[in-house]
């Protein structure tokens, strides 16, 4: 989780800045359509039972750049083809007082999920192992060809030897 | 690190603010795991996990030492260094979300959602009440309100028509026995998809009860505040967090609005009223602890005012929770200014204090900061002016979890 340390100073400020551009009038945040979405707990049974990889996006009602990433981003065929295919996927609101239960046996709202993994901001997305340990934190707003990098970094094995942001440079 | 940033940058001022006016004890802990791990948690609405009378101060909390959420309470005599021992109030299945009020000395009054609905009992020296229905099942985020002039309330939110509003109910509380005065009247008229959640509460001096909690129906979290006299509706609601739409070129707003969550709201000893939530309208670091106050008894809440200081603009704050007494009022929360880079510095219990000049420097609480994890606070002031404090220690994020507490002496009496 220390190797992400850096590139999440980093992403702070694009964050920032993705969250100030770019969004229509009366954005919401929930999960993108046609999206098969589990819930936290489901997914993470299904992860452990079938060894893949979870991928959790944490969102917020009203969240602007969350409904960017689901108009501009998520909505490629491409994507979501990828996603579905190599991930468990789960959405968190990161203001719900909702309930999940995670693999310790802890129960907790998806709001201390949101703590326990540091998000700041949403989106963030998460890449966990089947074991819970985090392998990729990825915070704002991420384009199609991101998410798509973010693919091929995570399915090939590349986040043991590099960050994303390495990773994303040595491809341009 | 922080510091040692601003310093490099030029920008450390050194403090101008007083001393703490509370000299803190020791902490003890209260419940810790033992030879099964189990999780504490402290996540009501409201963050009413702490009450104290003149004599003794209590706590509620749930955790697992069961094999399933149940709810306890712990007891102590402000003269006593430890707590006795600690009862398990809840009954059913799983139960959530506490919260307790003192109703005189040596009673207490708790709340909890057990089984889906939500659930009340006197809690008294020579034993527990019996268990009675507050909100039928559905029903979940229970607070409570009570005043040295017997009046107690409580709020809860009960899930409905595909959304979820919020009612209230005046309490009668006979001996042990707790039950409906009147019945539960909603803080506002049904609409189309209602999203009303996490309420707080207190009364006020006048004898109106007060009441802000969030609302989604704008498509995004606002809070909002009201009030009621007894036996009547309750006010028009009006929004106490100021509205920060996100802006892009030019200016031009792109969104709905900034994240809000999880108010919380004191009466001091003068009859102010404020409030305190998590607020991402600076949406660099995450949530900030920002509130408002009453000088008119809570008709009416002024301009937003930032709580924390700014040392810790650069991190996100959580558990935001306000108490008020004799004097004024105290915040409390949790964040991670100390080694905001470092996964193992996960989190400190800070508190800060407004006696009419403004919120204080924040004060990185004695005993609850440090290694590990120490935070999810909940705070309130006695009649004598000392603070108490609860929080969740661990060794980190995932750990096993102890309960925490400590008082806060008010110096000079």
């Amino acid at each position: 989780m220390r190797r992400f340390a850096f590139a999440v100073v980093a992403a702070g400020a694009s964050l920032m800045a993705s969250m100030l551009v770019g969004w229509p009038l009366f954005a919401a945040a929930d999960p993108p359509k046609g999206w098969q979405f589990l819930p936290f707990d489901q997914a993470w049974t299904l992860a452990q039972q079938d060894q893949r990889t979870l991928f959790v996006y944490f969102g917020r009602h009203g969240c602007p750049s969350c409904d960017k990433t689901n108009r501009e981003s998520l909505s490629d065929p491409r994507v979501k083809a990828a996603y579905q295919a190599n991930y468990v996927l789960t959405y968190v609101d990161s203001e719900s007082g909702d309930r999940l239960r995670l693999p310790s046996g802890e129960r907790i709202t998806e709001m201390e999920l949101g703590v326990k993994l540091k998000v700041f901001g949403t989106p963030f997305f998460y890449f966990l192992q089947p074991d819970g340990e985090p392998v990729a934190r990825v915070p704002g707003y991420q384009s199609a060809e991101d998410f798509l990098l973010l693919d091929a970094y995570i399915k090939d094995g590349h986040f043991k030897q590099q960050t994303f942001a390495d990773f994303k440079a040595n491809q341009s | 690190m922080i510091r040692g940033a601003l310093l490099v940058g030029g920008l450390y001022l050194p403090s101008l603010v007083s001393a703490s006016p509370w000299t803190f004890d020791d902490p003890v802990t209260v419940a810790s795991h033992s030879e099964r791990p189990y999780f504490h948690h402290l996540d009501g609405a409201g963050r009413m996990h702490i009450a104290a009378s003149s004599v003794e101060v209590a706590l509620i909390w749930e955790d697992d030492r069961s094999g399933a959420p149940q709810v306890y309470v712990a007891v102590k005599p402000h003269s006593g260094k430890s707590f006795p021992r600690t009862d398990q109030v809840s009954d059913g299945a799983e139960a959530y979300e506490p919260a307790i009020t003192t109703i005189g000395e040596h009673r207490w009054l708790a709340a909890w959602e057990q089984d889906g609905a939500v659930v009340a009992r006197v809690i008294a020296a020579d034993g527990l009440g019996p268990v009675c229905l507050l909100g039928e099942k559905t029903s979940r985020q229970v607070v409570l309100a009570s005043d040295h002039s017997e009046r107690i309330a409580a709020l809860w939110a009960h899930q409905q028509r595909g959304g979820q509003l919020i009612v209230s109910a005046d309490l009668r509380v006979e001996a042990d026995k707790v039950t409906l005065a009147a019945p539960p009247v909603p803080l506002s008229r049904l609409t189309d998809r209602p999203y009303q959640g996490f309420p707080a509460a207190a009364w006020a001096a006048d004898g109106r009860l007060l009441v802000a909690w969030e609302d989604r129906r704008a498509g995004h979290t606002r809070l909002f505040h009201s009030w009621r006299d007894s036996g009547q509706p309750f006010a028009p609601a009006h929004q106490l967090n100021q509205h920060f739409a996100p802006t892009g070129e030019e200016g031009k707003h792109v969104g709905l609005g900034t994240g809000v969550m999880r108010v919380s709201l004191a009466i001091d000893e003068g009859g102010m009223a404020r409030t305190v939530w998590l607020d991402k309208r600076d949406a660099k670091s995450g949530y900030a602890v920002w509130g408002a106050a009453s000088h008119d008894g809570g008709l009416s809440f002024g301009p937003n005012q930032r709580v924390q200081d700014a040392l810790g603009d650069a991190v996100a704050q959580w558990h935001a929770s306000v108490a008020g007494g004799k004097p004024g009022f105290v915040a409390a929360w949790d964040d991670t200014r100390e080694d905001w880079a470092d996964p193992s510095e996960p989190g400190d219990v800070l508190v800060s204090w407004n006696s009419g000049s403004g919120w204080s420097d924040d004060l990185l609480v004695p005993g609850a900061s440090g290694e590990g994890y120490q935070g999810s606070p909940a705070v309130t002031i006695d009649p004598r002016g000392d603070l108490h404090l609860v929080w969740i220690e661990r060794d980190d994020l995932s750990s096993p979890t102890r309960l925490r507490y400590l008082r806060g002496a008010i110096d000079g009496d």
